[in-house]
Parts: structure tokens; sequence; C-alpha cells
């Protein structure tokens, strides 16, 4: 419980190492991503096919990231084109 | 849920559907029961499930109550994200030693409000969706988990410690570790359930490497409401598919991949998923098949509405899958019927109707023989379809053989009742708790 108190972060990252080069990169990755589909959306509303020529990522990535950002509020459908929903920022992101 | 005793009745091993409807017809007979699950939450497969065939009854509504059931039963105590170490004959009964892996969250404490995962910065793609959503470095592990409690993926932690300082009951505790644990019980229910074979297994279907290929279970999630995307969308762009296929024994009767049975539920499936996709508007759907079995009470009128719905049923072998440059997946068949003609059709997502296979190998862990195909052996199945080669030892579901949800929770009443026979026959050593 004294270790608790002390610091708990701590004792979790000694245990673990810290974190793994593999998840610094991966989190790296992720916040680059996020940076380039959210500048993307800042011009509108768009479709992942549509972000992915926007940002040169690739489509799949994309697609998975935007569920991920709308699961969390980050975006917003916003309706559809074609065959594809759009989708945008929302207010505060 | 009960706090951990050293004795118990009866030890079920899985928390899907089969081990809970056995824990619950033990529970009710008056024995206590330890029910483990691996995961973080009971519920196993049924409670991701979209609907269930063939009367399209929604499967979480279904199993949530049982969930619920089994945690609030006064004779069952329920140990989760917990991994069975050994168990081992002992006298009458059987000596157990688990190991409950730390969650990182104090479950007692945890009201599940989910402010920690919304604070965390990591996304992670999420195995209850088949990774085709997302969840959080610490994450409630879906909206219908139970116990609804937070765990803590140490791997993709970045020890921010934001989680902690949003947490309104303090019930973060990072210095947990992992706790073995031993006791003894009087008899072992085995309901370890399935999974499906590897997407890869079969590298003529593009071994795992076609966006637009998706495992059954994976569509069972883009098809829910709660699912990953909220519509049926295929994964390499978020395209609305026009033009669907199911690839039928892509896992089952299959020597090449030493799976010669029919795992028995892949036709209805199949079936449900393109019957309920149809149903949201302009789709063409094509299930390429050997034969459809439908066999069961009330699946040949869904094989005939499925076909009345404008479902093409093409009697074809599946040779290969590949992908053109937009990732479209192009399917070559063989017709089995009009002479053995051979095309190419394009469609915009495939689903491989995907065999069942054993979701745990004892491996020593466990005095209870395998057979050849890799499920529990049941030496006398006719007469006793529960019973497995070792005195006190039971099989529920799934972990015997390929079946689907009524036949498992039949056989996991059979199971409890087996049970229960042989602690009150005086073999087995039933221990007050």
């Amino acid at each position: 419980m004294a270790e608790k108190e002390t610091s708990p972060i701590k004792v979790l990252r000694d245990r673990h190492g810290g974190m793994s080069d593999k998840l610094k990169a991966y989190f790296k990755d992720q916040n680059q991503i996020r940076k380039k589909m959210k500048d993307s959306l800042k011009g509108g509303a768009k479709t992942v096919p549509e972000i992915a020529r926007d940002t040169g990522l690739e489509s799949p990535d994309v697609m998975w990231h935007v569920m991920a950002m709308k699961r969390y509020g980050d975006v917003l459908e916003a309706g559809r084109s074609g065959d594809y929903y759009k989708y945008e920022l929302k207010g505060d992101s | 849920m009960g706090e951990l005793k050293n004795r118990y009745d009866v030890l079920v091993i899985g928390g899907g559907i089969a081990g809970m409807q056995a824990s619950l017809d033990l529970g009710e007979q008056g024995y206590k029961v330890l029910l483990v699950e691996k995961d973080p939450s009971i519920g196993g497969i049924m409670v991701g499930l979209n609907k269930v065939f063939p009367t399209l009854d929604c499967s979480s509504c279904i199993c949530t109550p049982r969930m619920a059931e089994t945690a609030h039963h006064r004779n069952i105590t329920i140990q989760s994200y917990t991994e069975i170490e050994k168990v081992e004959k002992k006298g009458r009964g059987f000596s157990v030693k688990l190991l409950e892996k730390p969650r990182y969250v104090v479950l007692e404490d945890c009201i599940g409000c989910s402010l920690c995962e919304y604070e965390c910065p990591v996304d992670v793609p999420h195995e209850y969706d088949y990774d085709l959503g997302a969840r959080r470095a610490i994450y409630i592990p879906h909206a219908n988990a139970i116990p609804q409690v937070a765990v803590l993926d140490v791997e993709h932690c970045t020890f921010c410690g934001k989680c902690v300082k949003v947490c309104p009951t303090d019930c973060i505790d990072y210095t947990q570790e992992a706790r073995h644990l031993d006791l003894e019980v009087g008899a072992v229910v085995v309901a370890s359930g399935t999974t499906i074979t590897p997407m890869g297994a079969k590298k003529e279907y593009g071994g795992d490497k076609l966006a637009n290929v998706m495992n059954p279970l994976a569509m069972e999630r883009v098809q829910s409401s709660n699912g990953p995307y909220g519509h049926i969308l295929r994964p390499s762009d978020g395209k609305v598919p026009k033009s669907i296929a199911y690839v039928q024994c892509a896992g089952s009767r299959d020597k090449t991949l030493g799976i010669s049975y029919c795992s028995r539920v892949c036709c209805m499936y199949a079936l449900k998923q393109a019957i309920l996709t149809k149903a949201y508007g302009d789709v063409d759907i094509t299930i390429y098949h050997m034969d459809i079995r439908a066999f069961g009470k009330g699946f040949e009128q869904f094989y005939r509405r499925a076909m009345n719905d404008g479902i093409n049923i093409v009697k074809a072998k599946v040779a290969k899958i590949t992908e053109d440059e937009e990732k479209n997946p192009i399917v070559r068949i063989e017709m089995i019927d009009d002479d053995g003609r051979v095309e190419e059709v394009k469609h915009d997502l495939v689903i491989l109707s995907q065999g069942l296979v054993p979701k745990w190998h004892p491996d020593g862990q466990l005095p209870a023989e395998e057979d050849t195909d890799g499920f529990f052996r049941i030496p006398d199945s006719k007469i006793h379809p529960t019973v497995s080669t070792t005195d006190g030892i039971f099989i529920a579901g799934v972990a015997a053989g390929p079946k689907d949800i009524p036949d498992a929770i039949i056989e996991a009443g059979s199971a409890a009742m087996e049970a229960a026979i042989y602690l009150e026959s005086g073999k087995g050593a039933p221990v007050a708790v």
C-alpha cells in the first residue's frame, strides 16, 4: 500500500521496463497520422478515400483511424457521397 | 459475483453460453460453482454476435440476461481474467491451480464509467471487433461486459498516469501483480468453447493479406448496431458494399487443413448474414458452396427464405481469391454444376465461412483426453455425450465438437446433470463452502 501511495506509475513502469521501442514508434505514428487526418478534415467533411488522397496515407489505415476517432468522439458522420459516408471533425477536436 | 473461497463443488471452465448454462443448472441445484473465464468478461462468442439463426433474435439480448443471472447467482462465483494452470485428480476430487492476471483496476471499486478509457491517449485494435475497431490501452471490454470493469493492457500503456487522475473512485492500482490461486473442487465441467480456423490458413484465399476478405465473426461485429463501423462497410475504404460473396467450407471439410469434419453452423450463419445484409438495401449477395447443410428445426425454411429474398446460392468451389488495384476481391470459381465452367467474379467484399476448431488444448493442464480432431474425446458419445475420458470431468458445448447455440445449451444442461449425479453418487467430493 505504501508503494502505491508513493509512486504507483513508477512501480508499473519499472516492472515493465518502461515503454518499449515498438510502442514508442506506434504511438508516434498514431499521433502523426491523426495530425494529418485532422488537417485534412479542417477543409471540410470527406470520405475515407478523399482523406487518403489528401494525406497520402493508405486507405485501410485511414479507415481504421477514422473509426477510432468516431468511437471516441473526434469525428462525426456527415452524410453520404455516393457509396461512401463522409466524416467531419467534431467542433472541439 | 462472490468472494473467492478455496473449495467448491464444481469448477466450470469457460464463461461462454455453455459454461454459464452449466453453472446456472448446478447453482440452481444448490451446488457451489466456481466459473473461471480467461477473458476480462464472461459471455464468450455469443455476446458479440449480431443475431441468431433461424429466428433472427438479437444475440446479445438473449445472452446478456444469462450473463447477469450468472453473475448475481448466490451459488456461483465468477473468476474472470484467469487462466487454468493445472487441474489434477486428488482423492475424490480435483486440485486446481489458477493464474489471475492483473487488471490494474480494483474490481470491487470500478464503476465502469469509462472516464479512464476516454482519457487514455493510445488507440489499439480491439480484439472484440476483430481488430476492425479501436479500444484504448485502458478499456471496458465491451458495452455488455460482465464484470463491467476496466482492464489495463500494460503492453500498450505509455505510463502517462492520465487514467488515475480522472478515476472518480480511485480504483486504478498500478501495483497489482498476477496472483496464483490454489483450490479444491469435487467435479469439473469444461466449456472452453471454440474459435475459427485462422484467416491465413488458406493461402489460396489470400492468406489474411487481402483487405476486403473478412472472417465471419468480424462480419457479425460489422452487422451489429454497436459494431466498429455502425454500418455495413468494407474495411479497405469504408465503401458501402454492393456485391458480397460468402465462400463456404473455407476451413472445414478440407483435408489440406487437417479439418475433415463439417463445422455444422457455417451454412446457417452465412445465410443469416446474407438475409440481414440484404435487408439493408441494394446489394447482391452470392453464396458459393459445395452443398447447403440445413438440418435443424426451421433451417430448411430459412434456406428457402434466403433464396426467396434473392440471395444467389451458387454450387461452385472457390479455387482462389486475389484482389485488383482497388482492393476488390476477385473470386475464381469452378462451377460444380454447369460442366465445371471456370469464372472470375469481382466482388466488393468476401466473407470466408471458416470452420470451428477447439479454443483450448489443455496440453497436460487437465487430465482429459483430446480426440483426433482436437476436441475433447467422448468415449461413449451415444449414451453419455458429455462424459470425458476421466471420472469427474464433463464436457459441455463446442469443447466436445462443433454445434450451434441451442445444442451447446442442451449439452451444458446434460453436463451439469452428469456432474450432479457424479457428486451425489459419492464418487466426487462435494464440499460445503
